[in-house]
């Protein structure tokens, strides 16, 4: 009986909705940057046109930012073979930091460093996690606020998609829709 | 771990019909933080308690001086989830929202750009600054299905203070409004 009335009283709590990607409209142009890897190699967002990218905002302090990177690294597993880049832009952290935060979290996508927020100012970013889809052409054309579980098909049917640039804005794209 | 399951499903029996219908309140047995929360037709709050020890030891690991951390400390920090797991987006605007105390009269939340003037003021490291400007909930934001977040809010209250809380948002382009009454700040003691 106990156990019925944790599972009833706890249900609306655990229970999620369909994860989603919330299409961009306008399609902008992701504003483009320059930045050092975790072994200061320069990384330039621009020189990964004519494939999808997804680019995440991200910093160890944030918690939904730390729970979704197991699932990241699945999915770049998933995307890489296919041509889809992945880029984990750290807000605000020095190496020393993030390095630490890869011994718990080991991912092997490349782990970008905008220490002085100028490159998070200049996306259209409210709060951590944000990730967003950038289309072989440079444009945005996802948007994700707060943590996914990334290796959820659902969101990365879409991206792959891109590759054929066929992809309609009708509405959010979500697992009901396979 | 069945114990602590146990003990907070008895929290929010406990205290949750103290507040306004839908608002459930809960005290986490082990530590005896108090939360309150609210979900209705798939949009849904949580204002959790951060003592000011918390605040004081996460912004110092950011780069604050003891003294900038201690002016966020004791003033009343909460951690916000909001999430929108409905069909429609829903928009925040936190300018908006209200701290009643049940001693002094209204007042606005202190917002990330009130402090950041702070910051500025003292001369506040860079990399603090950003690291504050990220952990703070959003001022405004707008969340499409499937969007949410969490982050810290203040409400510049002495710790342990008495206050409602007046929350504002649109869903739909509909305004809607909630009151997060009897709510407490943590007061200030180690866990």
């Amino acid at each position: 009986m106990r156990r019925l009335l944790l599972a009833v009283l706890l249900l609306p709590l655990t229970a999620t909705a369909a994860q989603t990607l919330t299409p961009v409209e306008a399609r902008p142009m992701a504003p483009d940057f320059t930045l050092q890897d975790l072994d200061g190699n320069a990384v330039r967002l621009a020189d990964l046109r004519g494939r999808p990218v997804i680019v995440n905002f991200w910093a160890t302090w944030c918690p939904p930012c730390r729970e979704e990177m197991p699932s990241m690294q699945r999915a770049w597993e998933r995307l890489q073979p296919e041509g889809v880049a992945l880029l984990a832009v750290n807000v605000g952290e020095d190496v020393d930091s993030v390095f630490q935060f890869t011994g718990s979290y080991p991912v092997e996508f490349p782990i970008l460093f905008d220490s002085d927020g100028s490159v998070s100012g200049a996306w259209p970013i409210r709060g951590l996690p944000t990730t967003f889809v950038v289309d072989p052409q440079g444009r945005i054309v996802y948007r994700a606020i707060g943590g996914r579980e990334w290796d959820d098909p659902a969101l990365l049917q879409p991206v792959l998609e891109l590759r054929n640039m066929n992809t309609t804005f009708d509405r959010p794209l979500s697992g009901s829709d396979r | 771990m069945a114990n602590h399951a146990i003990g907070a499903v008895l929290g929010l029996l406990l205290f949750g019909a103290s507040a306004q219908a839908g608002v459930e309140h809960a005290r986490d047995p082990e530590t005896g933080l108090e939360s309150w929360s609210w979900r209705v037709g798939g949009a849904s709050f949580s204002f959790n308690q951060r003592l000011p020890d918390q605040s004081r030891a996460y912004f110092q690991g950011r780069g604050f001086r003891p003294g900038e951390a201690e002016a966020v400390a004791l003033a009343c920090v909460f951690q916000a989830v909001v999430r929108n797991d409905a069909d429609a987006p829903i928009e925040l605007d936190l300018s908006g929202w209200r701290v009643m105390p049940a001693r002094g009269s209204p007042r606005p939340l202190r917002l990330e750009a009130d402090w950041q003037q702070e910051w500025q003021r003292l001369e506040v490291a860079q990399p603090a600054r950003v690291a504050f400007r990220w952990s703070l909930f959003p001022t405004r934001q707008r969340f499409q299905p499937g969007d949410w977040n969490m982050g810290m809010v203040t409400f510049n209250l002495e710790p342990g203070a008495s206050f409602d809380l007046e929350v504002d948002w649109r869903q739909a382009n509909t305004a809607r409004h909630l009151r997060f009454a009897g709510m407490r700040c943590a007061p200030d003691r180690q866990l």
